[in-house]
């Protein structure tokens, strides 16, 4: 059984992102998983949207299921003894075990109406014809809406009570997981060819190559003359400077090269 | 004178013919006496040559004994206990890991060194190879059947099975040098573990484990046990009721023993308990437990009444339906069970046993739903049709089984055959809430009154006859009823429904019944579901009951018998029939069955034949107006030139995709023919070979007017009047070539001379199920003696096995080596071939150990989809260090399958002392091959709840594709750390 923390988003070296969803009230990934090299980033980022909407119902069945197993195991003693630094009981202090006993029990008892049909769903218990085993209620399905727009880089939404929120800035943790998959998507560290297939358009490459000023052709030089290029190297940055003030570059392309981004 | 000379010289001549005579007689006679001599010469010589031969084998006998230890090797066959046993087990020590060397090394342990001859203790110290072990209620005895008389080895009393008060033992089995022994009592059992190599007992409750403090010898007066701190118990109840062990792939070997750590599966009444090498317990929990469990093939299969559930061993405590894949039951699984209550598993998931009779199983573990089922009952069964049958394997979701072992012809009846133009009568209602009247060409039911109650309208039968079944079809629709409008068949007094079904739709819909009569006037009664609302109506337009052969499928709807119909035993002295006769007004007929539309997707239609015939029909389903077939869908087959040939049509065959056998079987004998449609082609088989192939261009078969008729066309005519037929089947799956092939192998025996098929006796509950894994055969213990089957076949059917105070009321049974040991109501039977005979089995059979803990095959896992699937789990105790190779291919699964992976990855994984299971790295090795989809992915993960290190898979979305792992652990021992 998939519990909630086994429900990874990426893998593959990162490469494909999966596609969680509910299948009769399981935790499945029935799509194709989402390629993140070519897909769109709204596409990766709505999808990690929607894994963690699918990963936090999951959670709650994992709780839920873990109350249940503890609330159904005997009561334990309400308190424990409580001893000294000598040893000696000095009275009774509450016991751990009976408040996680007392809670898990809350937890049932208040579990919210559509909880309950997804474990129905789940268990295959829906309620049914008992003469002609046809259900009476219809599967737990979760659907969620259409995603609005928001940038896929900073932001993302969550689902609550079935609809989007506005979007939010990334957490720390949503913007590392969004960064591997970029770095992915678009690798810091290449050979000088694949810089200039990537990076550069034909136009702005052919710009730099037939460049005559002296330092366009030193820095070019010594750029192909490179193993790599480290797009996080303050060289690279410079390098790019250096096209950027001889005009064969615009600040928002330098900014997109060093983003590494391709090129359409 | 002259008379008197004439007398005398008669009187001379005689006495001198009588002189001769008696002259000769008398040569003759020494001539005898001497030859006499001679023969009593050589029949004394011979007399000494026996003498001297018995002499020379009671020598080597006694040779025999010396360098054995044996004293017999002869068979054995009798009482070895009297008294009911509860459990009984045959322990087979050369089935342990390490083919029972263990024993050798028990030299110091407390019960070797106890005094020998006693009421608890044999007259051997060493532990026997073969153990019978028979558990009373509170008592276990061990016998050593290394002798060929079993004599008592060790009695291990009450005191040091936990059995308290009041409980009693339930279950007993043994592996690697431990037995184990389930009691219940409500829910105050307990397991009990008797470990020879450790000289240990161990007790497990629901709240723990507890040692006993002194050793096996000490089981008599056993002292007080002491608590393993931190031990979890059994699971949701200690009330056990049966217990399997095994050891899984990858089990690391216990140090102190040298043999791998067990997983041990306790069937409760509050689920099932798995207690895990690494003592962890995870719990199944089902409300009403289980009543057996085992592990087998990577997968736990646990039967509760019913129904058997299958799922992942489990490393998490769940719910059932939380963890099961799947299930098999008599109303909803695909393939399902023989019907009622079938709840005795073997140990080895080929069988399950219950009061209707086996289910014998034939699994298709990448694809159950493919899975192929057999039923075999006694003659005293009352499901599917009633009586003793085998069905033949029924593959996937079979929607038509006929089988018979009856040798009486059968005579078609009509029952009933009620219009409306009878009016009301014959009709009445269980009370005044419902008013039937006949409106127009129908009877109309109208609901008068509100009621919390169904009020049913009732048709009386009369003239069934009691044990024959009979096939209901009754044509009715609702009306302004909302809800479900229903039929049932109930006996006479309405206290048992023989068979039911029902309509949602508002236009003419035939209800079809297969009831088998219990008394001779059973009652058809119609109801609407509730709300039962004043003046609701529902619409009845025809009821027929006729005279049936019974479907023997879980589908039970049979085919009426039109005329009269010979069966007879398909060789001499078998068990199984066939039917014959046909001609133009002898056949059997199916009125439109939907679940014999098969869409245009797979299906197999097949069975046995035994033709004479050239040129004639045996199956056609289609269907006719006005003499005439209609331009819709059908298939049929028939014998045309001798040979098998098959159509499917869309038109009524004016046009037809074809597949003939191009081999002539007229006159061949029994021949088994099977028409597959698969992925697209049409597929002839014969006698387990593919003799035609055809592209499907066909689309849909489904047919709302089609008729199924057995025996000649739907136009009545081409009767297969030369034809015999026996175990026809139907089915919506297409049988893979391997299952073709097992099914014409398994089925063949069933064709000669003298084979039986059926259960033995009359009784066709089975109360205990066992499989000898050295023979293959299958032992079913009833109450009227045991059933041995090899295969489909059953070789032989025991009873009488006590010469004093027998009781043929076999409750358990266990088997090995050819042979058995079985509890009855009175005493303990056994049953053990000669020494030398077992020796043989041992021989040739399939080599069982040791296994090799350094590279371990896991059984095939199945992925549907693109989730994470753990497809392979090896345990990693404290201290393991751990390099693994880790080798995956996987296969799409089907007859054209596009996927193929492979994948090889490293993994370092480590668990430090007191820590969690770590993977390290996880590097790829090579490239992946992947031949299509390339979004498949297997990679290393750390369970540290299970403290397990899994081998991941991704699948491919909507793809079922079977996966095949192979591991190489790389362990450094020498820094182990755990005990």
């Amino acid at each position: 059984m998939i519990r909630a923390t086994d429900m990874t988003d990426a893998f593959k070296g990162d490469s494909l992102v999966r596609r969680w969803c509910l299948a009769q009230g399981h935790p499945r990934c029935a799509d194709h998983p989402v390629e993140v090299a070519s897909a769109p980033l709204a596409d990766i980022a709505a999808q990690l949207a929607i894994n963690r909407a699918v990963r936090a119902v999951q959670a709650q069945v994992d709780a839920y299921d873990d109350a249940v197993l503890l609330a159904s195991r005997p009561e334990p003693d309400a308190t424990v003894p409580l001893f000294d630094a000598t040893g000696a009981a000095v009275g009774d202090q509450p016991n751990p075990a009976h408040a996680a006993w007392v809670a898990a029990g809350t937890l049932v008892a208040n579990t919210p109406a559509d909880l309950l049909h997804l474990i129905r769903t789940r268990d295959d218990a829906l309620e049914r014809d008992p003469a002609t085993g046809l259900p009476l209620e219809a599967p737990f399905e979760l659907v969620p809406p259409a995603l609005p727009t928001f940038d896929p880089a900073t932001q993302t939404v969550d689902l609550v009570a079935g609809a989007w929120s506005d979007a939010r800035p990334l957490t720390a943790e949503e913007a590392a997981t969004w960064r591997a998959l970029m770095l992915i998507r678009w690798p810091r560290v290449m050979t000088p060819r694949d810089a200039i297939v990537y990076l550069l358009t034909p136009a702005e490459w052919l710009a730099i190559s037939t460049s005559a000023d002296p330092e366009v052709r030193a820095t070019r030089q010594a750029a192909l003359g490179a193993n790599t290029i480290d797009l996080d190297n303050l060289a690279t940055a410079a390098a790019l400077a250096v096209f950027e003030q001889a005009g064969l570059l615009t600040a928002e392309r330098v900014a997109a090269v060093l983003a590494g981004k391709r090129v359409v | 004178m002259t008379d008197l000379a004439t007398q005398v010289a008669g009187l001379t001549t005689s006495v001198n013919a009588l002189t001769s005579a008696v002259n000769v007689a008398k040569a003759t006679l020494d001539a005898s006496v001497s030859a006499a001599g001679a023969s009593a010469a050589t029949a004394q010589a011979a007399v000494t040559t026996a003498a001297s031969s018995a002499a020379a084998a009671q020598s080597a006998q006694a040779a025999a004994v010396a360098v054995s230890g044996l004293s017999s090797l002869n068979s054995f066959l009798g009482q070895i206990q009297a008294g009911a046993p509860a459990a009984v087990f045959w322990y087979d020590t050369t089935r342990d890991w390490d083919e029972g060397a263990w024993r050798k090394r028990c030299t110091w342990q407390s019960y070797i060194n106890e005094p020998l001859n006693t009421a608890t203790r044999g007259a051997r110290a060493s532990i026997p190879a073969e153990m019978l072990i028979m558990a009373t209620a509170t008592t276990v005895t061990i016998y050593d059947a290394d002798q060929a008389t079993p004599v008592m080895w060790m009695v291990v009393p009450a005191a040091f099975l936990g059995i308290v008060s009041g409980a009693a033992i339930t279950c007993v089995t043994a592996r690697d040098g431990v037995i184990y022994v389930g009691s219940s009592s409500g829910a105050d059992g307990r397991l009990v573990s008797i470990d020879f190599l450790r000289d240990r007992g161990v007790i497990w409750t629901t709240g723990g484990q507890y040692w006993y403090p002194g050793g096996i010898a000490s089981r008599s007066a056993p002292g007080t046990v002491y608590a393993v701190i931190g031990t979890p118990g059994v699971g949701a109840s200690s009330a056990i009721a049966a217990v399997a062990v095994t050891v899984l792939p990858g089990a690391p070997l216990d140090r102190a023993t040298g043999l791998p750590k067990p997983t041990v599966a306790v069937a409760t009444v509050g689920g099932v308990s798995v207690i895990h090498q690494s003592g962890q317990v995870a719990s199944i929990t089902v409300s009403g437990g289980y009543q057996s469990a085992i592990i087998t093939d990577g997968r736990l299969l646990a039967t509760v009444l019913g129904r058997t559930d299958y799922g992942p061993v489990p490393y998490a405590t769940l719910a059932n339906s939380a963890w099961r894949l799947g299930w098999y039951d008599d109303s909803s699984s695909t393939p399902r069970l023989l019907a009622a209550n079938q709840q005795r598993m073997a140990t080895n998931a080929i069988a399950i046993g219950g009061v209707s009779g086996l289910t014998l199983m034939a699994e298709e573990p990448v694809n159950p739903a493919n899975g192929m089922v057999a039923y075999v009952t006694g003659s005293g069964n009352t499901a599917n049709g009633g009586g003793a049958f085998n069905s033949g394997w029924m593959v996937g979701d079979c929607r038509l089984a006929l089988a018979t072992t009856s040798t009486a012809s059968t005579t078609g009846a009509n029952i009933a055959s009620w219009t409306s133009a009878a009016g009301t009568t014959g009709w009445s209602t269980t009370d005044g809430n419902l008013t039937l009247s006949i409106s127009g060409s129908d009877l109309q039911m109208t609901e008068t009154s509100a009621t919390v109650t169904a009020s049913k309208a009732i048709y009386q039968l009369s003239g069934c006859v009691v044990g024959q079944t009979y096939l209901v079809a009754i044509n009715m629709r609702r009306g302004t009823v909302g809800a479900i409008m229903r039929a049932e068949v109930t006996d006479n007094g309405a206290t048992m429904a023989l068979a039911g079904g029902y309509t949602t739709s508002t236009t003419a819909s035939t209800v079809l019944m297969q009831f088998r009569a219990t008394d001779p006037s059973p009652k058809v009664r119609i109801n609407f579901d509730a709300p039962y609302t004043a003046g609701q109506t529902g619409l009845v337009t025809s009821v027929s009951v006729d005279l049936a052969e019974p479907d023997r499928s879980a589908q039970a709807i049979g085919m009426r018998v039109i005329g009269a119909l010979s069966k007879s035993v398909v060789a001499s002295t078998a068990d199984l029939s066939a039917w014959s006769g046909f001609s133009a007004s002898n056949y059997l007929l199916q009125p439109y069955n939907p679940a014999l539309d098969f869409g245009a997707g797979d299906f197999c239609v097949g069975g046995w034949i035994n033709t004479s015939d050239t040129g004639s029909h045996f199956m056609t389903r289609v269907a006719v107006s006005a003499g005439a077939y209609t331009s819709t869908p059908g298939w049929r087959a028939f014998i045309s030139a001798g040979q098998v040939a098959f159509d499917i049509s869309a038109d009524g065959f004016a046009t037809v995709n074809r597949v003939t056998s191009a081999v002539a079987i007229s006159g061949t004998g029994w021949r088994q023919w099977w028409a597959v449609s698969r992925s697209g082609s049409l597929e002839l088989w014969l006698d387990g070979v593919r003799v035609a192939t055809a592209i499907r261009t066909v689309g849909t078969l489904s047919n709302t007017a089609a008729q199924l008729w057995i025996g000649l066309t739907g136009l009545l005519t081409l009767p297969a009047g030369g034809t015999s037929l026996a175990q026809l089947r139907l089915s919506t799956t297409a049988p893979t070539p391997e299952q073709i092939a097992r099914m014409y192998a398994d089925e063949r025996p069933l064709f000669q001379p003298g084979a039986k098929c059926v259960l033995g006796g009359t009784s066709a509950a089975v109360q205990g199920l066992a499989h000898d894994p050295d023979t293959g055969a299958l032992y079913a213990a009833k109450g009227d003696g045991t059933s041995v089957f090899q295969g489909l076949v059953r070789t032989t059917h025991l009873t009488g096995l006590a010469t004093t105070g027998n009781s043929d009321n076999h409750t358990a049974v266990a088997a090995r080596q050819g042979g058995y040991v079985i509890a009855t109501a009175n005493q303990a039977v056994a049953s053990l071939p000669s020494i030398v005979f077992r020796d043989r089995i041992l021989a040739d059979r399939v080599p069982v150990a040791p296994t090799d803990a350094n590279r371990v095959v896991f059984p095939p896992a199945v992925t549907t989809d693109a989730t994470p699937t753990v497809i392979a789990r090896l345990p990693v105790a404290e201290g393991d260090e751990l390099q693994l190779m880790v080798d995956v291919e996987a296969t799409e699964y089907g007859a054209a399958p596009s996927e193929r992976m492979g994948y090889q990855r490293r993994a370092r994984v480590y668990r430090l002392p007191n820590g969690n299971v770590t993977v390290a790295a996880v590097q790829t090795l090579g490239t992946d091959y992947e031949s299509a989809t390339t979004t498949g992915d297997v990679t290393v993960v750390a369970d540290t709840t299970s403290q397990t290190v899994c081998i991941q898979a991704t699948g491919v979305a909507a793809k079922r594709l079977a996966w095949a792992t192979l591991v190489h652990i790389n362990r450094a021992g020498a820094t182990r750390y755990a005990a």
